[in-house]
């Protein structure tokens, strides 16, 4: 190790270890870099211009996309990017590319709210409940806890790793369109149960059908609404599926949580309560506060050690702040679904793999929330994934 | 700002000429290099530009100090003064919620109850790297070895856009000399530049990212993966550390060569090591070097026998582990490492005091030991990787749990074993076929050479994810 550690200066500059490298003046550089960057871009056109999309909407988007349009123009036009769509066609990713900018409307009356089941569904082992787990960045750490739980009922027999899209939600549809998407997770997996986390990049413009400016605007909240209602039907509406809602959690940046997310947080609330029985609001805001009700890093666990539940940014969830999520998730769960009546009854022949792991709270429907004791606030502007 | 961005391609057209432009005029280029660095720098969060600058001036103003004190202990003094305000803010940000939450747990379970009003702040990028390169700086300029160059310089060095965020960690001696140098604009080794900058955009976006998608949800829960997914998985971290951290200084480095400087290596074909010693020659070198010249050293090196240079290689490499992050798991990590390398220490002093000639370095033993090597070196990146003892303990249990070992294992794709398997094959390349690829690609028309960049632009954006993840040592 360090005692004899050697470091070579790299070889770059030396010439004489091999004479056969010819160097190259600035001026051939930059002409093999420009060269490079414009049959590169007309031959990535399509990603480009997606990418050109998915800046914030603004100036440094629209500059991107004044340059990314044509390029993708002349690309079609001159047959170029066939090549990336074939290479992606070959390795099962044709619709890398693509934006779909529709997003489905609420098909149901909304005010009409719709009488929950009498009986609950029940799972049992032998008729396991297929689960989805995904969303934004925010559904990662959490999500995983929840498979981790999830599978420990032995009722939740058929999981997929948590479908993580970072820096998505319904206000940017050619970023990432969740209505599509989920439609084909629906096709190729047909879960009973969906955990969904989105609504943390969403404090801003709605671009795609429908867009509309100025966040908070009596346009924007139709519209969002609009979107949020409609993604909830396109999952429930055959009463074939079960959406678990999870809200947006405190922040650091409590101006932030405040002025924005809560709104959102509450349209969604109001949404998921029009389709009762068949959506469910997971309310985080309270979860993770502190003894003053408001954000918190750390939180002092049951046993009395301290305990760090938030990551460094002021947003996302350290493994024990995404474990009492889960417990709500969990929580939540129960009272869709009949998930321990088994177990009186005693187990059936397994049909799948139920294989339980460790988790840092037991799989239990009631939430060992921990008691808060002395928030930690430090004000610092960020943004989520 | 990240490397493999659009953006990051149009800021480095617009400064490649400008400062090959400028280069004449030193003066000038300081401050053109600097305004770029920090734009480089600043994109994300600018408030980060005022500690960079910070940091710049206070170092600079404490080197004079030591520089221009006559008396030794003077020099010491201003030393230390700086060594702990720079250890000091890395502290702040990097450990000061670990070591107040322990120390909160630890009096707590002793009966002494407190509430520490613990505030979490974000990490600077990169501040451990410019935090060690200020330290060398300082350290060299007490030690004699490096006189404090002008603030400009001294600025450009901490900042320089190419290694400011993760590295290499260069020295003084090393960057600030090339200020001075001339450089010539018509002697570029571009070849090797463009070669070291799609090898680490490949690595990065197609190798890492692939893999990191089959690591993360096993590490999250290993209990739900057979035993051979959490195997697959522990090896393809493995991969994807190195892929990733290797891949983004590759590119640093081919940057920083294209501008007209030279920065040392900083990974040679770590998975082809024969011993734990010989892996810390080829990873991350510059950070073993610098721990070797600031802190082995200082602590007594391997001056005072053999039972002090354990203890010193042992301390080197906690250290090292905790440099890494602020928590358990990175000391344990390190603790591995140095472990190993002490029997490396002990088992080569054995045979030197018995007089015992090298053991013969056959084919077959090479192959043998190396495959030891990457078994420790992989055993030892589960501690690392994984975000707690609890989580560490339940992929060891899987690996040796029969039982489970051929469950369904879904996330072994073709795809993984394919990113693993090109990820170890890359290291074992002879460096004679790529300097002949390099050497033929530099005798080609510049119209060419910018197709043949094109399409590997072409295959590695094809094959890469949308966006781009986090680099792995963008966190330490």
């Amino acid at each position: 190790m360090p005692d004899d550690t050697r470091i070579r200066a790299t070889r770059q500059a030396d010439r004489h270890d091999d004479p056969d490298r010819r160097m190259m003046s600035v001026g051939h550089v930059w002409i093999v870099g420009l060269v490079c960057l414009l049959v590169g871009g007309l031959l990535n056109a399509p990603g480009i211009r997606k990418t050109a999309l998915s800046q914030d909407v603004g100036t440094e988007r629209d500059v991107a996309t004044t340059f990314a349009d044509p390029l993708y123009d002349v690309s079609h036009a001159l047959y170029i990017d066939r090549i990336r769509l074939g290479l992606q066609e070959l390795i099962g990713r044709g619709d890398d590319d693509g934006v779909d900018l529709t997003l489905p409307s609420p098909t149901i009356e909304t005010d009409t709210t719709i009488p929950s089941p009498e009986k609950k569904l029940a799972f049992t082992p032998a008729q396991p409940a297929r689960l989805w787990v995904g969303g934004d960045s925010l559904s990662v750490t959490p999500g995983e806890s929840v498979i981790n739980q999830a599978v420990a009922t032995q009722v939740i027999g058929n999981v997929r790793t948590v479908d993580g899209h970072v820096a998505t939600g319904l206000a940017r549809p050619e970023v990432f369109n969740w209505p599509g998407y989920l439609q084909s997770v629906v096709a190729s997996f047909a879960p009973d149960v969906m955990v969904l986390t989105i609504g943390s990049n969403d404090d801003q413009a709605l671009t795609g059908v429908g867009g509309v400016g100025s966040l908070g605007s009596p346009a924007w909240i139709e519209e969002y609404r609009r979107r949020v209602g409609g993604l909830m039907d396109s999952m429930t509406g055959t009463g074939d599926i079960t959406l678990l809602w999870i809200g947006i959690p405190q922040m650091r940046n409590v101006t932030r949580y405040e002025t924005r997310y809560k709104l959102i947080n509450d349209i969604v609330k109001q949404e998921a309560a029009k389709r009762e029985g068949r959506v469910f609001y997971v309310d985080t805001a309270a979860l993770l506060a502190g003894p003053d009700g408001g954000y918190a890093d750390f939180l002092v666990w049951p046993g009395g050690s301290l305990v760090k539940v938030r990551t460094g940014d002021g947003i996302h969830f350290e493994r024990p702040g995404a474990d009492i999520i889960a417990n709500a998730v969990l929580a939540a769960l129960n009272e869709a679904f009949d998930l321990t009546s088994w177990q009186r009854t005693g187990p059936t022949t397994s049909t799948t793999s139920t294989s339980t792991t460790s988790t840092t709270l037991p799989p239990t429907t009631t939430t060992t929330a921990p008691m808060p004791r002395g928030p930690m606030i430090a004000p610092t502007p960020d943004a989520p994934a | 700002m990240l490397f493999p961005t659009i953006t990051f391609a149009l800021f480095f057209m617009i400064v490649l000429p400008l400062s090959w432009l400028l280069m004449p005029r030193r003066r000038r280029w300081k401050i053109f290099m600097l305004g770029a660095s920090y734009v480089f720098y600043g994109w994300l969060e600018p408030w980060f530009c005022v500690l960079i600058a910070a940091s710049t001036v206070g170092n600079q103003l404490v080197a004079r100090k030591i520089h221009a004190a006559t008396e030794q202990r003077t020099k010491h003094r201003w030393l230390v003064a700086g060594l702990a305000g720079n250890l000091l803010v890395l502290g702040y940000f990097k450990y000061y919620d670990f070591f107040v939450s322990e120390a909160t747990n630890l009096l707590d379970r002793i009966g002494i109850n407190i509430s520490p009003d613990i505030t979490t702040v974000a990490l600077p990028l990169g501040i451990s790297f410019f935090t060690f390169q200020a330290i060398s700086y300082l350290m060299d300029v007490y030690r004699g070895t490096f006189q404090p160059g002008r603030v400009w310089d001294f600025g450009v060095f901490l900042s320089f856009f190419p290694h400011v965020v993760a590295g290499p960690i260069v020295r003084p001696a090393e960057f600030m000399p090339q200020l001075k140098e001339a450089h010539d604009p018509q002697q570029i080794d571009a070849s090797r530049a463009f070669f070291l900058i799609f090898m680490g955009l490949f690595k990065k976006l197609v190798i890492a990212d692939v893999l990191a998608k089959m690591v993360d949800p096993v590490f999250a829960s290993p209990g739900r993966h057979s035993g051979l997914t959490v195997l697959v998985a522990v090896y393809a971290f493995s991969v994807q550390i190195y892929a990733d951290f290797s891949g983004y200084t590759d590119m640093a480095i081919g940057l920083a060569l294209l501008l007209g400087f030279r920065f040392p290596q900083n990974f040679d074909s770590p998975y082809t090591a024969t011993s734990v010693q010989d892996f810390w020659r080829r990873w991350h070198m510059t950070l073993s070097r610098w721990l070797r010249d600031y802190l082995y050293v200082p602590l007594g090196g391997n001056r005072r026998g053999n039972v002090r240079m354990y203890r010193n290689l042992m301390l080197t490499m906690l250290i090292g582990g905790l440099w890494h992050g602020a928590a358990w798991t990175f000391i344990v990590w390190g603790a591995i490492h140095g472990l190993f390398l002490c029997i490396d220490h002990h088992r080569h002093n054995r045979r030197i005091a018995k007089l015992l000639p090298e053991l013969l370095d056959t084919p077959r033993r090479r192959f043998v030991r190396r495959l030891v090597t990457f078994h420790i070196v992989a055993f030892a990146w589960i501690f690392f990787r994984a975000e707690s003892f609890e989580r560490a303990g339940d992929v060891i249990g899987r690996l040796f749990d029969p039982s489970h070992w051929f469950d369904h294992a879904p996330l072994v794709t073709f795809g993984v074993l394919l990113a693993i398997a090109v990820g170890i094959a890359e290291q074992y390349i002879p460096e004679v076929r790529m300097k002949r690829a390099m050497a033929r690609f530099s005798r080609l028309a510049p119209v060419a050479q910018g197709l043949v960049l094109a399409l590997a632009l072409l295959v590695t954006d094809t094959l890469a994810g949308s966006g781009v993840p986090p680099f792995i040592y963008f966190q330490f």
